[in-house]
């Protein structure tokens, strides 16, 4: 096996200097480079392959926001962290958008080896490449276009109030997967407490989440979709908000902030490979097909969670969704509260043509005890929550 | 706010009041209207011909008025004083009338706070702040606005003055120097953290490495002091040696002889960078902006660029080009303000165009004054607005990014504070001059 090789950017020589010494452990293991500038970190990326960049925020010439958007656009397949000592700039915000995890000065040795070290490990084994490159690109999760325009207006009003922001955030798949992205660091200040949007959006506060979400970086929609691949896009959202409402009600109160992430973010793949595809081809992509040029949607989405260091139950529960699950004797996990919901919700959907390829594994799913001891008739709560789904508006004010 | 100024008749009696009031809250009105009410009430006697009637409505008028008003003969002797003096003072008129006016706003010449009394020939408005002396003992900050008036008796003048209280104005302006001092700090603080951070990063990771180079370090000695100790017989010195040779190896000793003076050289260097910037913000605020003494400017001005480094240092190449100059009478902390304020514009207009810049701070006497030069090459400063920059509330930043208060409390410190000057030119190749000139022996030495 190649070692692994990590840049290091920072302005400030002496910094460089500190974490190559305390960073010397390593050094079997990984090839490390100390540069100044991000000029100097770039000629270095386009001479070899890279797996992962560490750069300061600040910097004279090129910034790290700079750094590492250009990074993104032409080396997808390193991943890119910001380790910096100062968060509440405008840079901050670029590089929460631009950057893959996020690390505040001063940091320990230790921290910075965990984070490299779990972002040069890839989730796919076939196409580790390739899946890396696709997630790698993306900065930001598209909105599906009918939404685009409610949230924006909703986002960027001068007087939104918490509770209707934190409504929003929650029910999209793009703002929900970068808050929980910021929500593994004290980057911008506070750390959330669950993996939440709600505690997310509590810890960063509201001017954040506006300025977040005030460019068009964060906020977009790719505009040639036709209108096929539209209605497609909208039936997963729909999918997703079914079954992360229903989900909350299977998942036992300790797993219910990471169900209801996994259950939105279930079929982020989708949203990757259009990130992606908006760049080169979107014509080369089938939406409603289940994988990208042979590559599982599935895989490049749970690269995406994993590059995003979103906490390890959702990241499995998404990539176990389509595998058959059995009911455990212990409580219920996340994967599998995710996948009777997923089950419930595609059951409903599906109704007058369902092939009942998984009746039995759903029936078996739902003599967990757990679900039995809630005396909920899961079937109608499912129907009642994809009605639900079909009527959501990001409009209407939380009651 | 309310100014007024009585209108007087030739024979001295009060017969009406001109009178201006403002509405607005936090509006002071400009000290000019006082010497523009007095005029027209002069202008107004003159011209009066009004009649005995209104003459109580007048004098009601004079009892609402906020500021009081008097007239004195040439000597300064009071003649009479409006009723709002006694709410103000707690003195009676009748125990005024007949007093000379100096009892009651002591002159103090040549120093802070004096007024010159107007001598026969002088027609001028006098405006000069003051202390006027309440019952009890204790006095009141003042505004006094004077005039000589012509008029038939005593051989042909009078003075006419209003005194009008400024406790408010100056609590008022002491608070936007406090906001102002805030806005600075807001913005110095997050640099500051980033400053502090920097040093303790790399002190951490130092230490850490020295840490388990001590360790290693360590191990190797006890493999040297098992050598030494075993007994001759167990070992040849062959295997001893290879031993020693193995374990230096591990320990890689040949990079920590290398490496751990220049860990410790680093760690040290970062703690006097914490222990440098502590210095300066220290004495960046210490001194209180009462105490007047005699400070080191060049001092100052490098004290607030460490402060203020953090701020600079990504835009600009700040150059001290400072002077042999003597220490300053000043209230040093004021000025470092004023330093900080114009170093941090300089930074914001180079700021705004593409590449790096330059400041140049310098330093140089002339005459009885100590001049302070901050040149930038930034965006400088449009030639139409070269004149409203040092009002307050004055700003082209964005909304939320500057108070607007930064040049006016500047200009107030220079002047009313230092009796010195502030100016701004245009810089030799583009940018901006703002240029200092602040008297050695303090205001109201022979340097203003």
């Amino acid at each position: 096996m190649t070692t692994a090789r990590i840049i290091f950017v920072d302005d400030e020589p002496r910094v460089l200097d500190g974490l190559r010494r305390s960073l010397r452990v390593r050094r079997d293991e990984w090839g490390m480079d100390f540069v100044t500038s991000g000029a100097d970190a770039l000629e270095l990326m386009a001479e070899s392959s890279c797996d992962v960049i560490v750069s300061d925020i600040r910097m004279p010439e090129m910034d790290g926001a700079e750094l590492l958007t250009h990074v993104s656009e032409h080396h997808p397949e390193v991943a890119r962290v910001a380790l910096s000592g100062q968060a509440e700039s405008d840079a901050a915000i670029k590089v929460a958008i631009a950057g893959h995890r996020f690390l505040t000065k001063p940091t320990d040795a230790e921290s910075v080896s965990r984070v490299v070290e779990q972002l040069i490990v890839r989730t796919s084994n076939e196409h580790c490449v390739e899946v890396r490159r696709m997630a790698g690109s993306v900065r930001a999760l598209p909105t599906i276009p009918e939404h685009l325009g409610q949230l924006t207006a909703l986002f960027r009003a001068s007087e939104i109030d918490l509770a209707t922001a934190i409504r929003a955030a929650s029910h999209d798949i793009g703002l929900t997967a970068k808050l929980l992205q910021l929500s593994t660091s004290a980057f911008f200040g506070a750390r959330a407490r669950t993996a939440s949007v709600e505690s997310v959006v509590n810890a960063l506060g509201l001017p954040v989440v506006q300025a977040l979400t005030a460019g068009e970086q964060m906020l977009w929609s790719p505009l040639d979709l036709d209108s096929a691949d539209e209605v497609h896009l909208g039936m997963t959202w729909r999918h997703a908000v079914a079954t992360a409402h229903l989900v909350e009600s299977i998942a036992s109160p300790a797993n219910r902030a990471f169900a209801y992430a996994a259950a939105l973010l279930q079929d982020v793949g989708r949203f990757v490979c259009l990130a992606h595809a908006v760049k080169g081809d979107t014509a080369a992509m089938d939406i409603t097909a289940s994988g990208f040029r042979g590559i599982p949607y599935r895989h490049i989405g749970v690269e995406l969670l994993h590059l995003w260091g979103l906490p390890e139950p959702i990241i499995n529960a998404v990539a176990e969704r389509d595998l058959e699950h059995e009911p455990s004797s212990s409580g219920m996990g996340v994967a599998t509260a995710l996948r009777a919901a997923h089950l419930l919700i595609q059951q409903t959907e599906s109704r007058d043509h369902s092939d009942g390829a998984h009746d039995e594994e759903l029936a078996a799913l739902l003599t967990h005890p757990q679900l039995v001891a809630r005396g909920v008739d899961w079937r109608s709560a499912a129907d009642e929550m994809s009605t639900s789904a079909e009527q959501w508006s990001f409009l209407e004010t939380p009651s | 706010m309310f100014a007024g100024a009585p209108i007087l008749t030739e024979g001295s009696d009060i017969v009406g009041v001109v009178w201006v009031s403002d509405h607005q809250p936090h509006h002071r009105i400009d000290e000019h209207v006082g010497e523009l009410l007095v005029a027209l009430a002069g202008n107004a006697a003159l011209r009066a011909e009004l009649g005995g009637p209104r003459l109580q409505e007048y004098e009601h008028l004079a009892e609402m008025l906020q500021s009081a008003a008097f007239r004195c003969d040439p000597k300064g002797i009071l003649e009479w004083v409006s009723p709002s003096w006694l709410t103000l003072t707690g003195f009676s008129a009748e125990t005024m009338v007949g007093q000379p006016l100096s009892q009651y706003i002591p002159g103090k010449p040549d120093n802070e706070g004096s007024y010159s009394f107007p001598g026969p020939t002088d027609e001028l408005t006098h405006r000069a702040h003051g202390s006027l002396l309440v019952s009890g003992g204790s006095s009141v900050p003042v505004l006094v606005i004077l005039k000589r008036i012509r008029v038939q008796e005593h051989g042909g003048g009078a003075v006419l003055g209003v005194v009008t209280d400024i406790r408010e104005q100056q609590q008022r302006e002491l608070g936007i120097r406090h906001d102002q001092k805030l806005e600075s700090l807001g913005r110095l603080s997050a640099g500051i953290a980033h400053e502090i951070n920097t040093p303790i990063q790399f002190v951490g990771d130092n230490t850490r490495f020295l840490a388990s180079a001590y360790q290693e370090m360590l191990n190797l000695l006890f493999v040297y002091r098992e050598c030494m100790d075993s007994p001759a017989g167990g070992m040849s010195w062959n295997e001893h040696g290879e031993r020693a040779r193995k374990a230096e190896q591990k320990a890689d000793i040949d990079y920590l002889a290398a490496e751990v003076p220049a860990a410790v050289e680093q760690s040290l260097e970062g703690i006097e960078r914490v222990a440098s910037l502590v210095r300066a913000m220290k004495s960046f605020s210490y001194k209180d902006a009462n105490d007047r003494s005699y400070s080191d400017l060049n001092e100052a001005l490098r004290t607030t660029l460490t402060v203020a480094r953090n701020e600079v240092k990504y835009v600009a190449d700040v150059i001290l080009d400072l002077g042999d100059v003597p220490d300053v009478l000043c209230h040093v902390g004021d000025l470092n303000q004023v330093f900080l304020n114009l170093l941090v514009n300089a930074a914001d207009a180079i700021g705004e165009q593409d590449g790096r810049g330059e400041i140049r701070i310098s330093t140089r006497t002339e005459g009885s004054t100590v001049v302070i030069a901050f040149t930038d090459t930034g965006c400088g400063i449009p030639e139409d607005i070269r004149q409203v920059i040092f009002e307050p509330f004055f700003t082209t930043k964005e909304v939320g990014k500057g108070t607007g208060q930064g040049l006016a409390l500047a200009r107030t410190v220079v002047h009313e504070k230092h009796g010195g000057t502030i100016e701004v030119h245009p810089g030799a190749t583009g940018g901006t001059a703002f240029v200092l000139r602040l008297p050695i022996d303090g205001k109201g030495s022979k340097g203003t």
